[in-house]
């Protein structure tokens, strides 16, 4: 059997890429680094209680990144049940550096561009930092999309899955 | 620095969770959900997608 739905493996991956880039941003800049937090550019924290403002807010930004890593465990597990779906490495991959791409690349547009709660690096030279950060998404995707068309001949699922799937029609036929 | 042992219970530290509560919250809710929603929908899109 050829496994071909790759798209179920796609979402799973890209929702994963995306939450764990979440994780990059909210443990590297807002926590290691302290570059910016959630909305730095609007309540500066500049001391203890609009400190303790974004730390809430950058904990809901983190629990929403949980939120899409818990939904891209979920369905790369439903995906591995599935036999037409196409059980690739370089899938998955490319997916989860898609996902990451696009979480820089929307979460930069619409929260340092349009919003503009906070900015990548501010103070001087910001817009440059929040120009590379857009294109360090879109090369991400870019990549990560290639990676993905590069398995797009991988077309085997899960090993064992065919076994167990035969198995159980046998079962059922043999109860029929 | 006897402050910084006790903050996360300090009456600046309740009044900044507070205040989360108290200011705006569903808007600034809805700007940190936007983009987690819109590559949601993405991946929902992606889902049914076959690589050509």
């Amino acid at each position: 059997m050829r496994a071909t739905h790759q798209g179920a493996l796609i979402a799973a991956g890209t929702l994963l890429g995306t939450g764990l880039g979440g994780f990059v941003d909210g443990i590297l800049l807002h926590q290691i680094l302290q570059w910016h937090n959630m909305l730095s550019s609007v309540r500066p924290p500049t001391d203890l209680v609009t400190m303790k403002y974004n730390m809430v807010w950058d904990g809901i930004f983190h629990a929403f990144t949980r939120v899409m890593v818990t939904l891209g465990l979920w369905r790369l597990w439903r995906a591995g049940q599935r036999a037409e779906v196409p059980w690739s490495t370089r899938t998955l991959v490319g997916s989860l550096l898609l996902g990451w791409g696009l979480f820089n690349f929307v979460e930069g547009t619409i929260d340092h561009q349009l919003l503009g709660v906070h900015h990548v690096h501010p103070g001087e030279g910001e817009l440059a930092w929040d120009i590379g950060f857009l294109l360090l998404g879109l090369v991400q995707i870019a990549v990560g999309w290639s990676v993905v068309r590069s398995g797009r001949g991988d077309v085997s699922p899960r090993p064992g899955l065919l076994t167990r799937v035969g198995a159980a029609e046998v079962g059922t036929a043999g109860r029929a | 620095m006897s402050w910084m042992v006790t903050c996360p219970s300090c009456p600046a530290g309740e009044q900044a969770r507070k205040d989360v509560l108290d200011h705006d919250f569903g808007p600034t809710l809805g700007v940190t959900l936007v983009p987690f929603l819109v590559i949601g929908a993405i991946c929902h899109r992606l889902h049914r997608r076959r690589i050509p």
